[in-house]
């Protein structure tokens, strides 16, 4: 039995047994009697017009079945944020890889025979890949403008503010496509349903876009269309959009074949072919006083959106939102802008335009730190947001955590003593030190959490199981314990009587999507409300049951006036047995934060319900001869409000650190003409376990008013930290000054050949 | 082909082309649905398995090799209930996602196994193999970690039961080869089929460089196949007074080259190359000949084969050829093979023995990389700072693994001083012309040769 004392405890997790053993069903694992497999006929070109799409004679085409844009039921429409992303390609294609037709066949042999014998007649078109250029819009990549979305705001006089300034500083960067690599690749099961409905089951983030997706682009309504999440082997993000499309394809096929039918996608082909991390470039140009004091920041971020809109609108948002990082600056002039390129369409990966924007504003905080000769730790420690302090955007921050997390990152690490070591510990070999300081607003932008309306059911059965009713996914983060751990200490009830009910669209109710580091923040508070209502409710039947208007829910009990306190399970059987149902249950929904407002396009109120900050210490070791680096060792101290469970919050935070690593060093996808050229695991490298640093996590943090414990958002924010502290640690070893990823080794010779040449 | 062999012990048949990966026969045939593919090209480790006790990665063994061996997979090990390893990883938050997890558990069971008490470095080394995402692996290492210090032992596999699969009959073997697969029983019965099906052949060992590709259609699949693993006359590995040469057979795997006792005495160099290979589970399957034979400008042991002045020892039914390193490479991935021949062994001479020797990789991570660079260095001390015999072997940077040939005249049978070796270094690597990233790589060239001559000129090695 497990009661008070889960929140902050070690609980272990309750899906860990299956995937230990092998036994947990990933949507690969499934099979159906009769299913057949389906493949993608895609686009050779980045760009071009479709003229025809040829059948081979020889093969037996009799033998699959083909869907191209002729065979669409309804709009040839991806439903998104926009409707702008076809389901098959009708008349140009407008990036690599881009679907053009579906296969299915009785066997992945036989599949891969016919998807051989289609080809296709294209005339090539010349791609748009710069952004730059694509701002021009002489060139349109989808006949319309190609800019996705602007957005501008500032704070201030920032003019004047620059013209007064003792120093400016102006700065470059870049940053590329990262690849989610999740280690499970997408894959989706379709069955046609008797009724002309379709049932999808699938790797997936959000199984109520996928609902929608599917009932817009096939002309079903909801009833007819059921969505269930299989077990996920990692998302990222990478799920989120991407889904909605493999979805719809399943479902063509298995509609047309009149099977069940199932697409997993090849790795090669996943990595080449679904949505990464918007590329950027930002440019930077601070005003700041001869002690470093910043006074005026100005801040232009362009992201490459690829083919389609997908979610970069709300990618730049954040990204806009995030301008000034951890740091008060009061004359501020912000402009973002994402475009249409030929690029294969970017969208959602962990952090969603912060770890983008948060690299250009450490850069420039080191960029400070060396135009001044001061230790880049003490420049932020002068400019760091203070309670009572104003983001640009109008919301006052009642108390901001950067100090906090940046003083015990810097405790924890030694870094003082660390400073005044020698970079060049032997004839070739360089020591670095690089910090960083962060952010990340938790939960959707603005007012998204109210336009979502997120709504959860708890369900309290006759024998004693509590089983949670939400869309929020598991996906490894761990909501499945979280959500039971939050049950428990609510109600008393055991651990191993609260399950997590598969995220169905036919069973739970829409929670929202699984993004934006909103399940626990978010989501979380709503299963806390759900869990007192449900024990009100049950309340107020006791009390009709024994007539007995003075029974109180006090310390997870029903205490009786006479005789014994009964616990939440015996007062459920009473109550369930008397009026003969099976199920107690109560739906809550997400209850609008009093006193915050938002104007989506004026960029104006409260960007975040709160925001989660995090600093890091990065040691690295160069070699000297190869230009290799090893990371060594990694501080990370975060401010999430209240980690709810300590041993699965260090795993987002290690692990979203390394992604941020890897992002800052090591992952190069080879983006050439519009292809990956490094679609392969054994030619885009993640990081090994000989590629991590020793970890060590701290918590420290300030709650959250209205999150469930006082916990804030957690999954993103690791991401934001990682490149910008390997980029100040490259400069400190080498005296070169990173300001485009990835830090390979080709980059520091090209950075150190730079320096050479203008010594 | 008809297939038999075991499954967690017990015996299975299974109908299914021969060049099915294993992968794909525990997941489609068998149910067996806990080994998992994350990529199909033997990278991330999720299908990790234990075949005959040694870790291997199942996406790229073929059908054909499997015959009456022994695969232990996940849902073996966790038959009896949770190990205490797995207990561990879940006590350390070593499990998110789950679907590295069956991957990391056999390649853990695995180096708890050779290793009770595996320090850090040896835990990292044996778990180099596998990715994962989620965790950052600080939780799965802590987690092999708290098994290691409750003791853990792994679990012994109980015997195999039913009865031994009977030796492949003729009609089995005969219907084989109309399918295109032969399965020679020694290497006379090898060397007489390539006497008949000359290039149309493909001869696989480990595999690890060719099934991948064929599977993804990325290497077009040989219309024949011929197996030669098992050929006990291509697997030897001894030193020989006759050659007076240490002789690897080219179907010697890399992780009997990394454990052989002459590599901690005298080639410490060639133990260096041979643990780099992948990382544990490939260095398992991956053999010495393959390597050459796919002579791929990247192949790990061409460069440091030639500083060793290794001889590459072909047969043929007409008898032995031998020919020296330098000359086994013709042009991009062309070997001197003539389609009747197979390499039988390579030989390094022991006057290279206990020479001054490294071997550097660079690579884009510190496991499982092709190499963006590789340099195998040997040298013989006649006199403090005065080296013989000083060969230098690149790869990745020309399209095939050679010598950097100036290496003699500018480095042998004079004082070396750093500033002197400087200089060489620079012209010797001025002589590489690398396609892509040129300045870099002549750049790597250069200071890993000074890096070799430096410890060389600091510490004096002594010969034994």
């Amino acid at each position: 039995m497990h009661h008070a004392g889960m929140i902050g405890g070690r609980i272990e997790r309750n899906d860990a047994w299956e995937k230990l053993s092998g036994k947990a069903k990933y949507v690969d694992d499934l099979s159906f009697p009769f299913i057949w497999y389906g493949g993608t006929f895609r686009s050779p070109l980045c760009r071009g017009k479709i003229r025809e799409i040829r059948r081979d004679p020889e093969f037996d085409w009799s033998s699959v079945v083909v869907v191209t844009s002729e065979d669409l039921p309804g709009p040839n429409e991806v439903a998104m944020v926009e409707m702008d992303h076809p389901i098959l390609a009708e008349g140009e294609a407008r990036f690599f890889g881009e679907p053009l037709a579906l296969v299915g066949a009785p066997s992945k042999e036989l599949l891969k025979k016919a998807l051989e014998a289609l080809t296709v007649e294209m005339e090539e078109l010349p791609p748009l890949l710069d952004p730059r250029e694509a701002l021009k819009n002489l060139d349109m990549v989808r006949g319309k403008s190609n800019l996705f979305k602007e957005y501008a705001f500032s704070k201030g006089e920032p003019e004047k503010a620059f013209s007064e300034a003792e120093h400016v500083v102006e700065l470059e960067c870049t940053t590329p496509h990262q690849e989610q690599m999740y280690l499970e690749p997408q894959g989706m099961i379709a069955e046609p349903l008797e009724d002309g409905g379709v049932a999808i089951w699938g790797s997936m983030q959000c199984p109520y876009y996928a609902l929608g997706a599917l009932c817009h682009g096939l002309g079903l309504p909801p009833e007819k269309v059921r969505v269930r999440q299989t077990v996920t082997g990692g998302g990222f993000g990478g799920k989120e959009d991407y889904p909605s499309v493999l979805a719809l394809h399943a479902a063509l096929l298995a509609r047309k074949a009149q099977r069940p039918v199932k697409m997993v996608l090849d790795r090669a082909e996943d990595i080449s072919c679904t949505t990464k991390r918007h590329p950027s470039r930002s440019r930077l140009r601070a005003g700041f006083s001869g002690e470093g004091i910043l006074q005026a920041l100005e801040v232009d971020l362009l992201l490459d959106g690829g083919a389609y809109t997908t979610l970069s609108p709300v990618v730049l948002s954040r990204g806009v939102l995030h301008a000034t990082g951890a740091y008060r600056v009061e004359h501020v002039r912000i402009r973002g802008r994402v475009v249409a390129t030929n690029s294969p369409p970017n969208g959602a990966f962990r952090g969603f335009g912060a770890p983008q924007m948060l690299f250009g504003v450490e850069r420039m905080m080191d960029a400070v730190a060396r135009e001044l000769s001061l230790d880049p730790a003490e420049v932020r420690r002068r400019n760091i947001l203070r309670p009572g302090d104003t983001l640009p955007c109008g919301q006052q921050l009642r108390q901001p955590g950067a100090s906090l997390v940046l003083q015990r990152a810097l405790e924890l690490s030694g870094y003082e003593e660390k400073r005044s070591k020698p970079r060049n510990v032997s004839k070739n070999r360089f020591r670095g030190l690089g910090i960083s300081l962060y952010l990340h607003g938790g939960g959707f932008t603005g007012s998204g959490e109210e336009e979502i309306g997120g709504k959860l059911r708890l369900e309290a059965s006759r024998k004693g199981i509590l089983t949670i009713r939400t869309s929020s996914v598991e996906m490894g983060q761990g909501v499945s314990t979280i959500f039971a751990m939050i049950v428990t200490e609510l109600l008393g009830v055991p651990y191993e009587k609260v399950l997590y009910g598969v995220p169905d669209t036919r069973e739970v109710p829409d929670s929202g999507p699984t993004v934006a580091s909103r399940t626990t923040m978010i989501v979380g508070k709503i299963l806390q409300q759900a869990c007192e209502g449900l024990a009100a409710e049950l309340l107020q039947r006791g009390r009709t049951l024994f007539s007995e208007p003075r029974i109180r829910w006090e310390n997870r009990q029903y205490i009786l006036p006479e005789g014994e306190p009964l616990s939440f399970p015996e007062m459920l059987e009473r109550v369930l047995a008397s009026s003969e149902e099976d199920l107690l249950a109560w739906e809550s929904a997400y209850t609008p934060i009093p006193g915050m407002g938002w104007d989506a396009e004026a960029c104006r109120g409260d960007a975040y319900k709160d925001y989660s900050w995090g600093a890091n210490v990065l040691e690295i070791e160069i070699d000297g001869d190869t230009l290799e680096i090893s990371p060594l060792r990694l501080t990370s101290v975060v401010d999430v409000g209240t980690p709810l469970h300590p041993l699965l919050a260090a795993g987002q935070v290690e692990g979203g650190a390394l992604q941020s690593l890897g992002y800052g060093y090591m992952e190069d996808i080879g983006y050439r003409e519009g292809k990956y050229t490094k679609h392969r695991m054994a030619t885009y490298a993640i990081p090994t376990i000989l590629d991590t640093p020793v970890m060590k996590v701290s918590f420290d943090g300030i709650p959250f008013e209205y999150g469930p414990w006082g916990a804030k958002g957690l999954g993103e924010l690791p991401m934001n930290g990682g490149a910008p502290a390997m980029a100040g640690a490259v400069e400190d070893a080498l005296g070169i000054v990173p300001r485009d990823l990835p830090l390979t080794p080709q980059e520091l010779f090209r950075l150190l050949a730079e320096k050479r040449e203008t010594a | 082909m008809k297939l038999g062999f075991y499954v967690n012990g017990l015996p299975v048949t299974v109908d299914t082309p021969p060049l099915r990966s294993l992968l794909s026969i525990l997941r489609e045939d068998l149910g067996l649905t806990g080994t998992k593919e994350g990529c199909g090209e033997g990278e991330c480790g999720a299908c990790a398995v234990h075949l005959e006790g040694e870790l291997v990665k199942s996406c790229m063994v073929p059908a054909f090799q499997l015959s009456g061996r022994s695969v232990v997979t996940i849902e073996g090990i966790s038959a009896q209930g949770p190990t205490g390893l797995q207990d561990a990883f879940l006590q350390e938050g070593a499990v998110q996602c789950g679907f590295c997890t069956p991957g990391f558990v056999m390649a853990s069971e695995y180096l708890l196994r050779n290793d009770p008490a595996p320090n850090e470095a040896a835990i990292r080394k044996g778990l180099a193999g596998n990715l994962c995402r989620c965790t950052g692996y600080g939780s799965l290492l802590r987690g092999v970690q708290r098994a290691v210090a409750e003791g853990y032992t792994p679990r012994i596999f109980p015997p195999l039961s039913g009865e031994p699969f009977p030796e492949d009959s003729e009609m089995s073997r005969k219907s084989l080869e109309e399918e295109g697969i032969f399965l020679p029983r020694t290497l006379e019965e090898a060397l007489k089929i390539l006497e008949t099906h000359g290039e149309d052949v493909l001869p696989v060992a480990g595999g690890t460089d060719i099934l991948p590709d064929m599977v993804k259609g990325v290497r077009e699949t040989p219309r024949k196949v011929m197996n030669l693993r098992g050929l006990a006359e291509l697997e030897k590995l001894e030193y020989r007074e006759e050659s007076g040469a240490l002789e690897i057979g080219a179907g010697v795997t890399f992780a009997r080259i990394r454990e052989h006792p002459l590599g901690a005495r005298d080639l410490p160099a060639l133990r260096e190359m041979a643990a780099g290979v992948g990382a544990v589970a490939i260095q398992n399957m991956a053999t010495l000949g393959g390597n050459l034979m796919t002579a791929s400008a990247a192949g790990d042991a061409a460069p440091l084969l030639l500083a060793l002045e290794g001889e590459a020892v072909f047969v043929s039914s007409r008898g032995e050829r031998v020919i020296p390193m330098e000359d086994l490479y013709r042009g991009y991935r062309k070997t001197a093979r003539q389609p009747s021949e197979l390499l039988l062994k390579v030989r390094i001479p022991s006057r290279v023995f206990g020479s001054s020797q490294k071997f550097f990789k660079v690579g884009t991570r510190k496991a499982l990389t092709i190499s963006r660079l590789s340099l195998g260095c040997s040298a013989i001390e006649k006199a403090p700072g005065i080296f013989s015999r000083v060969r230098l072997g690149i790869g990745s940077v020309t399209p095939w693994p050679m010598l950097l040939p100036r290496a003699s005249e500018l480095l042998e049978n004079r004082p070396l001083s750093m500033e002197y070796v400087k200089e060489a270094a620079a012209f010797l690597a001025r002589d590489v012309v690398p396609r892509k990233d040129t300045a870099y790589r002549q750049e790597m060239i250069r200071n890993l040769i000074c890096r070799f001559f430096a410890e060389l000129l600091e510490k004096r090695v002594v010969q034994s």
